[in-house]
């Protein structure tokens, strides 16, 4: 049995890493769900090999859970040397307190420099608890970590809500950093790696959890509030009229959307106020945003720059939103909602 | 029940621009942090349910008094400013360990931070103070109940597309909370009238006994400069662009008239070009 928070190679005569006996390495937290890779863990992958490229280190990923071990597969084509697995019938669900409290124990005898996690609803929570735990440097939400020559590591950041950008220099070892996934693209790895399973053995004490949850609410996606939804569907004058927002609320049922619009839309009472988006409205970042039938006034757009896609439906090619998105449909929204539907309804179903 | 609430003073963020010519930033008008507002707000709602004090304390410079201020003006009983040359340009692990340590000296029973601060959005300040104190930590709070009898929370933490965990909590605790958790109250004239006489009692380094061991940061901000916007993902520079458009591209991260994709079909190839796209983009997946 090993020292806690030791990592044992599962082949047990492959020697000991670099990486272990230097104390550096590049690491990242996997996230998964379903036993399915979060798509945004992949992402994080490749930032970290990049990083690791430059500093001339290895790269391991965390993954915690429990039998999560066949997920490690994923990563051999984003050329991640290793995964250090945790696994453990109570670790089923994320526990914020017992979380921190194994990667601490893996962190101390390992000390990797970096330490990745994806801006999400687990990654906010687990990367400011494993710094303080650690007394260690955070960035969150850093749009880029630069590593020179001499292996210094600056990260940048936007602060005052992106009217400014820091330049930090971590002062502590190591450099916990936060980023939203969704603005990496894939990097697969030139030479993709047979990625190995490293197992740890952890104390995993259930009672360092002195918080306890006790439920789980899951969203109606339709019914979500804009500014929290995955999919949102937007509409504008071009509704013209209630009648029409019958075909658009189908469309979002199969899609799992929830509707906003502009504040014509609002104006005209086809929808509510509180599903304004703009800036006299609500500020969406969805991963989706098919905006039907808006001109796409600065007004509008404004509150918009945080979607990751953005896909227009409008009748005027000239329409200010074409600047914008990323996929520009030029046709009218009353014949191509339910067209869309009606294909959707078909052959596919939502990815989450 | 007494419930601590951080509050910080930020540039607000709607109006604050960097002006390149100057290097500097401009428009900077000192507003107590929106998230603050909400902690503040939902504390005094607690306090009404179940009695106690709520205390407003912030780290920063002089002119941070002016939160305090309004704190008390919303109603809090009392407002604790930390104050000292020394704090100037720490960061915000060395700001949780001085607050954390002269929350330690307080009675308490919940302490309420906001999720992530208007202007540099670190998220870390509640963990940090939760990790001090060795208490019980939940973020992303968008609803809070406070039983007194048993001394436990419990609240809706916020999850991804609108998904909420509710997780019970013994008190005392601490929270960061969300925008979503309440509306800012508005208080009555009395109210800010009384808050107007109050003292604020403003602490230096001497007064909380860390001048001799001062907290080491753990980052440090060595250049504040124009935002850079990020490239786009679909980006590459494109040989064929003119030098005016090249350069259009490096400010902007990608000429976006040009990267959009535009699609002028029939309603079913429009359709069948918009799954398409959500495909490849990972948006939905074909049925297996
Ligand atoms: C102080 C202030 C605050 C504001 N705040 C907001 C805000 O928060 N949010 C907001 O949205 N607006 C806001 N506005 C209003 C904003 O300036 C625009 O007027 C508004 O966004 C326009 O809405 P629209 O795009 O729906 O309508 P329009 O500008 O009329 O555009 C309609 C679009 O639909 C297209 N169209 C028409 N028929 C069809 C069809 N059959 N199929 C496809 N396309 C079609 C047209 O080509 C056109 O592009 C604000 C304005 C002010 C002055
Ligand atoms: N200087 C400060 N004084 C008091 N509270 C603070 C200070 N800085 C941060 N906080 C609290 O911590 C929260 C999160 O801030 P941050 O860690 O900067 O994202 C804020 O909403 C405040 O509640």
């Amino acid at each position: 049995m090993s020292e806690h928070g030791e990592i044992t190679s599962q082949e047990t005569d492959v020697p000991l890493n670099r990486m272990e006996t230097n104390g550096t390495g590049v690491w990242f937290f996997i996230e998964h769900k379903d036993d399915e890779v979060d798509e945004g863990s992949l992402k994080l992958a490749g930032e970290a090999r990049l990083l690791a490229d430059k500093l001339g280190q290895e790269t391991t990923g965390i993954i915690i859970g429990s039998g999560v071990e066949g997920l490690v597969g994923r990563f051999g084509s984003y050329g991640i040397d290793s995964a250090i697995v945790v696994e453990d019938d109570r670790l089923g669900s994320y526990i914020g307190e017992t979380y921190v409290d194994i990667l601490s124990q893996l962190v101390e005898p390992n000390r990797p420099s970096i330490i990745l996690f994806a801006a999400s609803t687990i990654g906010n929570d687990l990367a400011p608890r494993l710094a303080a735990k650690l007394e260690a440097a955070l960035v969150a939400n850093y749009t880029e970590i630069e590593i020179d020559k001499e292996r210094k590591i600056t990260v940048r950041k936007a602060i005052y809500g992106g009217n400014a950008q820091a330049t930090i220099a971590p002062l502590r070892s190591p450099l916990i950093g936060t980023i939203d996934t969704q603005s990496l693209s894939e990097q697969k790895a030139k030479s993709p790696k047979d990625t190995r399973v490293r197992k740890a053995s952890v104390r995993i004490e259930p009672k360092t959890s002195t918080t306890k949850i006790i439920d789980y609410l899951r969203a109606d996606p339709c019914a979500v509030c804009v500014s929290e939804a995955e999919i949102v569907i937007g509409v504008g004058k071009g509704l013209g009229c209630v009648e029409n927002l019958d075909a658009v609320e189908e469309l979002a049922r199969v899609m799992g959307a929830s509707i906003g619009g502009s504040r014509r839309a609002t104006d005209e009472r086809w929808i509510a106020d509180e599903r304004r988006i703009g800036l006299t409205g609500k500020t969406i970042t969805p991963r989706l945003y098919l905006v039907c039938g808006i001109s796409g006034a600065f007004h509008h757009t404004l509150s918009i720059k945080g979607a990751n896609l953005k896909v227009a439906v409008n009748k005027d090619v000239n329409a200010p939103i074409a600047k914008m998105a990323d996929l520009m449909i030029v046709g009218d929204m009353q014949e191509i909602i339910p067209e869309l539907t009606k294909q959707l309804r078909e052959i596919i179903k939502p990815a989450t | 029940m007494n419930t601590i609430v951080c509050v910080k003073q930020v540039p607000d963020c709607t109006v604050v621009k960097y002006d390149i010519r100057t290097n500097c930033l401009e428009n900077v008008h000192y507003i107590m942090d929106p998230i603050d507002e909400i902690s503040v707000s939902e504390a005094l709602k607690i306090r009404e349910k179940n009695g106690g004090e709520v205390i407003a304390i912030t780290l920063g410079p002089p002119r941070a008094d002016k939160v305090m201020r309004s704190c008390l003006k919303m109603g809090v009983d009392h407002a604790v400013h930390l104050c000292d040359d020394s704090f100037d340009h720490i960061d915000s692990y060395a700001t949780s360990r001085i607050l954390a340590s002269h929350i330690s000296q307080m009675k308490y029973d919940l302490i309420l931070c906001g999720n992530q601060s208007m202007d540099e959005g670190n998220g870390f300040v509640g963990p940090g103070i939760a990790g001090y104190l060795k208490l019980p930590l939940v973020t992303a709070v968008t609803r809070i109940d406070i039983f007194t009898d048993t001394m436990t929370a419990v609240v809706h933490r916020r999850l991804k597309g609108g998904d909420r965990e509710i997780i019970e909590s013994p008190l005392p605790a601490v929270l960061t909370v969300e925008t979503m958790l309440t509306s800012p109250i508005y208080p009555r004239l009395r109210t800010i009238l009384v808050g107007l006489k109050k003292d604020i009692s403003t602490m230096d380094a001497r007064a909380l006994g860390i001048d001799k061991e001062p907290f080491e940061p753990a980052i440090t901000v060595t250049n504040i400069s124009q935002p850079k916007p990020r490239l786009k993902k679909t980006a590459t520079i494109d040989s064929s662009m003119t030098a005016q458009e090249r350069m259009r591209f490096l400010m902007t991260g990608g000429i976006q008239q040009q990267s959009s994709k535009v699609v002028q079909k029939s309603p079913e190839a429009a359709a069948a070009d918009i799954i398409q796209f959500l495909i490849d983009n990972g948006i939905i997946s074909q049925k297996r």
